[in-house]
């Protein structure tokens, strides 16, 4: 029973303002994503919902109780530092146990959760060692280890595959959605890393200036981006952006009437992922290529369009020319409030 | 040519003397140079100067020197102009020969506040109950420095005794139990071991009705005071005879021919008037004295005993100053007191050593300076391409090395060539390893005497081990303390903290000795105690650690402050989720990462503090009775105020270098093991 709710909490450090106003929902069982730019607040929000860090309002709740005032320890979180913060005078085996020993647990239970703990993450040859004898990978692993031993309600793993190899990345990303599945722990994970949020988050929420701006699957937020920062956020490329002028069903950008098919008056942002450019024989709009980025199994095309730049996922066994003009037009097409940013339908 | 003078005068004692060498030069066209000197430092700058032709003309300075000094050659006899007082010529012969012009004469007399004492007393008796009548809290019937063997005379000849008989100590005699005795009935009537100033003070508060004390004495005071003659000891009917010093003109060797003449004008008729008249001497050419206090200093003199020349008197001072410290505490009977003082000086004086024959010694410092040479030799042998290639880098070093050679590597070798002679009234005579073996096997004390090394060796152990865990525990606290973000202007307490560690520790010391004070001090008004802090081994050694604990915290506090801030945040944040409180993260986090930092700091606290001389020394002085010293405070005793024992006090720190070296070794071995 683990669902976490925070209420309008708030978070100043001195006059500086670094979370404002966060609602916040967790499922029990849950795996959520908090994505977002360095330094808008990802490590306080989940230091706030750890009990490291006190809300200057606002209030937290896991499971059934209110724990804005509650310590750390009586919170039944389990953290996993971007530092991993291992005893570094411990062994593997100790640094694992160390949560149950000072609970006074039995003996032989803390025997059977450190080796259970240590199979499941396959460290048990590393039980001896001290953590300054340890790979990188090998750490982050004690580092779960730790958190799971205790199997408490919630896990918040703040950036915890940041200082891995991208190899190595991968694999635990893996790794993760499998403990999750194995654990059924309502997971907090914060990163800025919008693949790791796409491919692990249940739901993802996007925050910046210590403002949440989207929440929702990592579906929805794709597709449905709820504003300019969220669309300028997810997706890689970038998705396209062009000011542009509706006239009714026409819509003007830079001179060239542009086929979108919802109709608005006056000036607003226009959106237009790289995936939805389709570049087709006798298409309305015409542009010149500019580079070619060929990335193996996909590759995107720069267009110069007039002043403005396109760019387009293409496939990447049909071959482009630098100076070619190419016809194109698009599919699904986004637009913004100019002024606000926040989308329009 | 000129005349140069050495002096320990200041105030109207001074001018007098400078206006007096101004007339002289009018007279004689002779030209004088009055130069004052330190009075602390009077003696020893005296005894390394003159004989190094480095020292004035004319000393003018007490007679108590006379005897070691002309046995020295520091002072040439002379014969003394007519019209002096036959008592001062006589206080300068010695050997048959006077040795200065007198001057001056000066002794204790009864100073009392004519506001309180209308007529002050004819005897001991009177005295005693007029004392009892002026006691009550916080005032004192009397005030004296009672526990000096130089105010005791006044009663120990008063009661028919005296400090030496024949050269000989008779602390043990009848007179000297009866004048113990009597020092102790007037104990209740006393400040307890006040110092000079404190007596000052207490008599400028109204807080003492009688003084005992010397002419200087009256030249400080703010308030009225008249002077008397000591009172007759009522058991006795014998007169108080205090000890009595007469300051001289003394020629130093090669002087100035004028400077006799100088002397002479000086200790004659004019230069007597112009210091009887603007120094407010008791001169002692025969002038009259109409002042009030010089006539009765005149009229003391008629009783008062010379101190003694010999130079043994300081040892049997020394015994008797710890006789009186004891009757005066009530820690022993005044009969047992007189015994105990008599043992003691004999511990003290020793007989002159059997010399022992140099020639084993030779033959082993030879055989290891060769081994030593050789090995020497040896290491430049197979270095020398590298020494060559590297000549320049040797030469920047040089000078940094002769400066620890001759600062460090000479006063080492001197003091550990000193070790090996008995000092015996001023001779030096080769001993061998005798001074170590009689303090290693403390042959002439029980071990459990505070004069024992091992007595000495177990307080400075103790001492050292209760002040590295006082500076670690406060210095950790406050350090973890201060890192709280809930204590407001930390900085300003971080500065704070480390003030004591700012403040020179001698003046801190000096402190905390006021602040320990049994009748005044600040401790025991907080406490609302009267605990004689120096009266006890504990008391004592409680005061001796407050003090150093307050100048020692400061260091530990502030390497901690750095170590911390090694030890990265999240652990203990790691900690706190992972379910330790306060003490359980401090336990198992914090402190096994403080610890490897701290080590060194505490080996380096603890030779601080196992060679902290200065705190000892102003604090407890080793007070009772030697039982709070430590070695460094035992070697210094034995080299300055028990006899000067200089080969003994150096056997004492050459042990003390051992055992330091010893300790480093195991430690350096330590920390090599903490070495990740
Ligand atoms: N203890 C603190 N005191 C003052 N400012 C802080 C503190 N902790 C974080 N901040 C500020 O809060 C903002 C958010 O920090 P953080 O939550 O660590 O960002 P993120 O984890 O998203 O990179 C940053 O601007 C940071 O400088
Ligand atoms: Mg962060």
């Amino acid at each position: 029973m683990a669902r976490i709710r925070l209420d309008a909490v708030q978070k100043r450090f001195g006059a500086t303002r670094v979370l404002d106003r966060v609602d916040l929902d967790v499922a029990d069982g849950e795996y959520i994503v908090l994505l977002g730019r360095s330094g808008c607040g990802k490590s306080t929000l989940l230091r706030c919902i750890a009990g490291l860090e006190e809300v200057s309002e606002g209030r937290v709740h896991i499971g059934d109780r209110d724990v804005t005032d509650v310590s750390p320890r009586d919170r039944d979180v389990a953290m996993v530092f971007q530092s991993y913060a291992l005893y570094p005078h411990m062994t593997v085996a100790r640094n694992l146990a160390f949560a149950l020993e000072i609970r006074s647990r039995p003996r032989a239970e803390i025997d059977a959760a450190v080796k259970d703990a240590a199979d499941l993450l396959d460290i048990a040859h590393l039980l001896d060692r001290l953590p300054a004898q340890l790979s990188g990978g090998q750490r982050q692993r004690v580092a779960m280890g730790r958190a799971i031993v205790r199997r408490p309600a919630v896990f918040l793993f703040d950036e915890p595959l940041s200082n891995l190899d991208a190899s190595l990345r991968h694999h635990m990303r893996l790794e993760l959605k499998r403990l999750h599945k194995r654990l059924r722990g309502t997971f907090v994970h914060v990163t800025h890393d919008q693949v790791e949020a796409m491919t692990l988050g249940d739901r993802m929420v996007l925050l910046d200036g210590g403002v949440v701006q989207q929440v929702g699957s990592p579906r929805d937020v794709y597709e449905t981006p709820a504003n300019l920062f969220v669309a300028k956020f997810i997706g890689s490329p970038q998705m396209n952006l062009w000011e542009a002028q509706g006239h009714g069903a026409h819509t003007r950008v830079q001179g060239v009437d542009v086929d979108v098919p919802v109709p608005a008056d006056g000036k607003y942002t226009l959106g237009v992922r790289p995936n939805d450019v389709r570049i087709e024989a006798g298409a309305p709009m015409t542009a010149k290529v500019e580079i070619i980025e060929a990335l193996g199994d996909e590759a995107f095309v720069h267009l110069l369009w007039g002043e403005q730049r396109v760019v387009a996922r293409v496939d990447p066994r049909t071959a482009y020319d630098v100076g070619e003009d190419v016809r194109f037009t698009f599919g699904r097409a986004h637009r913004f409030d100019t002024t606000t940013g926040s989308r329009l339908p | 040519m000129s005349v140069v003078v050495w002096h320990a005068y200041h105030g109207a004692e001074e001018r007098a003397l400078q206006d007096a060498a101004d007339q002289f030069e009018k007279q004689s066209g002779v030209d004088v140079q009055i130069v004052a000197v330190p009075w602390g430092g009077f003696d020893s700058k005296v005894e390394t100067a003159v004989p190094r032709g480095n020292g004035p003309d004319v000393l003018i300075t007490g007679h108590a020197n006379i005897g070691k000094w002309s046995k020295l050659g520091v002072i040439e006899a002379l014969t003394p102009i007519e019209g002096l007082r036959p008592f001062t010529v006589e206080a300068l012969t010695y050997n048959g020969k006077v040795w200065g012009e007198p001057l001056a004469f000066k002794s204790p007399v009864l100073l009392y506040d004519p506001a309180v004492i209308k007529v002050p007393p004819r005897t001991t008796d009177e005295m005693l109950a007029l004392a009892a009548d002026h006691t009550g809290p916080g005032k004192y019937g009397l005030a004296y420095e009672a526990s000096t063997a130089y105010y005791h005379g006044a009663w120990l000849h008063g009661f028919g005794g005296s400090v030496l008989v024949d050269g000989l100590a008779a602390l043990d005699s009848a007179p000297s139990t009866e004048a113990l005795r009597f020092v102790a009935s007037l104990a209740p009537y006393l400040p307890t071991r006040p110092t000079a100033d404190r007596v000052g003070q207490l008599y400028d508060d109204g807080n003492a009705a009688m003084v005992i004390s010397g002419p200087w004495f009256v030249a400080d005071r703010t308030r009225p005071i008249a002077a008397a003659t000591l009172p007759i000891v009522s058991a006795t009917g014998q007169p108080a005879r205090p000890y009595l010093t007469v300051e001289a003109a003394m020629l130093c060797p090669g002087h100035d021919g004028q400077a006799l003449a100088f002397a002479e004008y000086l200790a004659g008729p004019e230069g007597a008037a112009i210091r009887r008249d603007e120094g407010f001497q008791a001169v002692a050419a025969d002038v009259p004295l109409t002042n009030p206090l010089l006539a009765t200093l005149a009229a003391q003199a008629e009783s008062a005993v010379p101190l003694p020349v010999d130079p043994d008197v300081q040892t049997a001072f020394e015994a008797e100053n710890r006789a009186l410290r004891r009757v005066l505490r009530g820690a022993v009977s005044p009969e047992n007191a007189a015994q105990e003082a008599q043992a003691y000086w004999k511990s003290l004086v020793k007989p002159r050593p059997e010399p022992a024959s140099p020639l084993p010694y030779a033959i082993v410092a030879t055989f290891l300076g060769l081994l030593g040479a050789g090995a020497a030799g040896r290491a430049i042998g197979s270095r020398t391409a590298q020494i060559r290639t590297n000549a320049t880098d040797y030469l920047w070093v040089l000078p940094a090395t002769i400066a620890v050679f001759v600062l460090v590597a000479v006063p080492f070798l001197v003091g550990a060539g000193v070790s090996l002679f008995a000092t015996w009234q001023g001779d030096y005579v080769f001993v061998g390893l005798d001074n170590f073996v009689n303090i290693l096997t403390s042959r002439d004390w029980p071990l459990t005497s505070p004069m024992s090394f091992f007595y000495a060796l177990g307080v400075t152990v103790a001492w050292t081990m209760a002040n590295v865990a006082l500076h670690v525990t406060l210095g950790v606290t406050l350090a973890l303390a201060l890192r709280e973000p809930w204590i407001r202007l930390r900085p300003a307490f971080r500065a704070l903290l480390v003030l004591p560690w700012a403040v020179p520790s001698y003046i801190t010391a000096l402190i905390w000795r006021t602040m320990f004070d049994a009748q005044y001090g600040a401790v025991n008004q907080l406490l609302g105690a009267q605990i004689d802090w120096f009266g006890s081994f504990f008391a004592a050694f409680a005061a001796n650690l407050t003090t150093n604990t307050w100048l020692g915290f400061p260091f530990m506090m502030v390497v901690t402050l750095g170590a911390l801030q090694a030890i990265p945040r999240d652990l203990e944040e790691a900690a706190m989720i992972d379910g330790a409180g306060y003490f359980t993260r401090f336990r198992h986090v914090v402190w096994p990462l403080l610890a490897p930092a701290l080590l060194p700091a505490v080996v380096m606290g603890s030779v601080w503090t196992f060679n902290m001389f200065i705190v000892v020394r102003l604090v407890s002085d080793g007070e009772p009775d030697g039982a709070t010293e430590l070695l460094v405070s035992q070697a210094y005793k034995w080299a300055f105020t028990r006899g000067n024992l200089y080969g003994y006090a150096s056997a004492y720190a050459v042990i003390i270098f051992f055992v330091l070296l010893a300790y480093s070794r195991v430690t350096a071995r330590l920390l090599a093991r903490n070495k990740p």
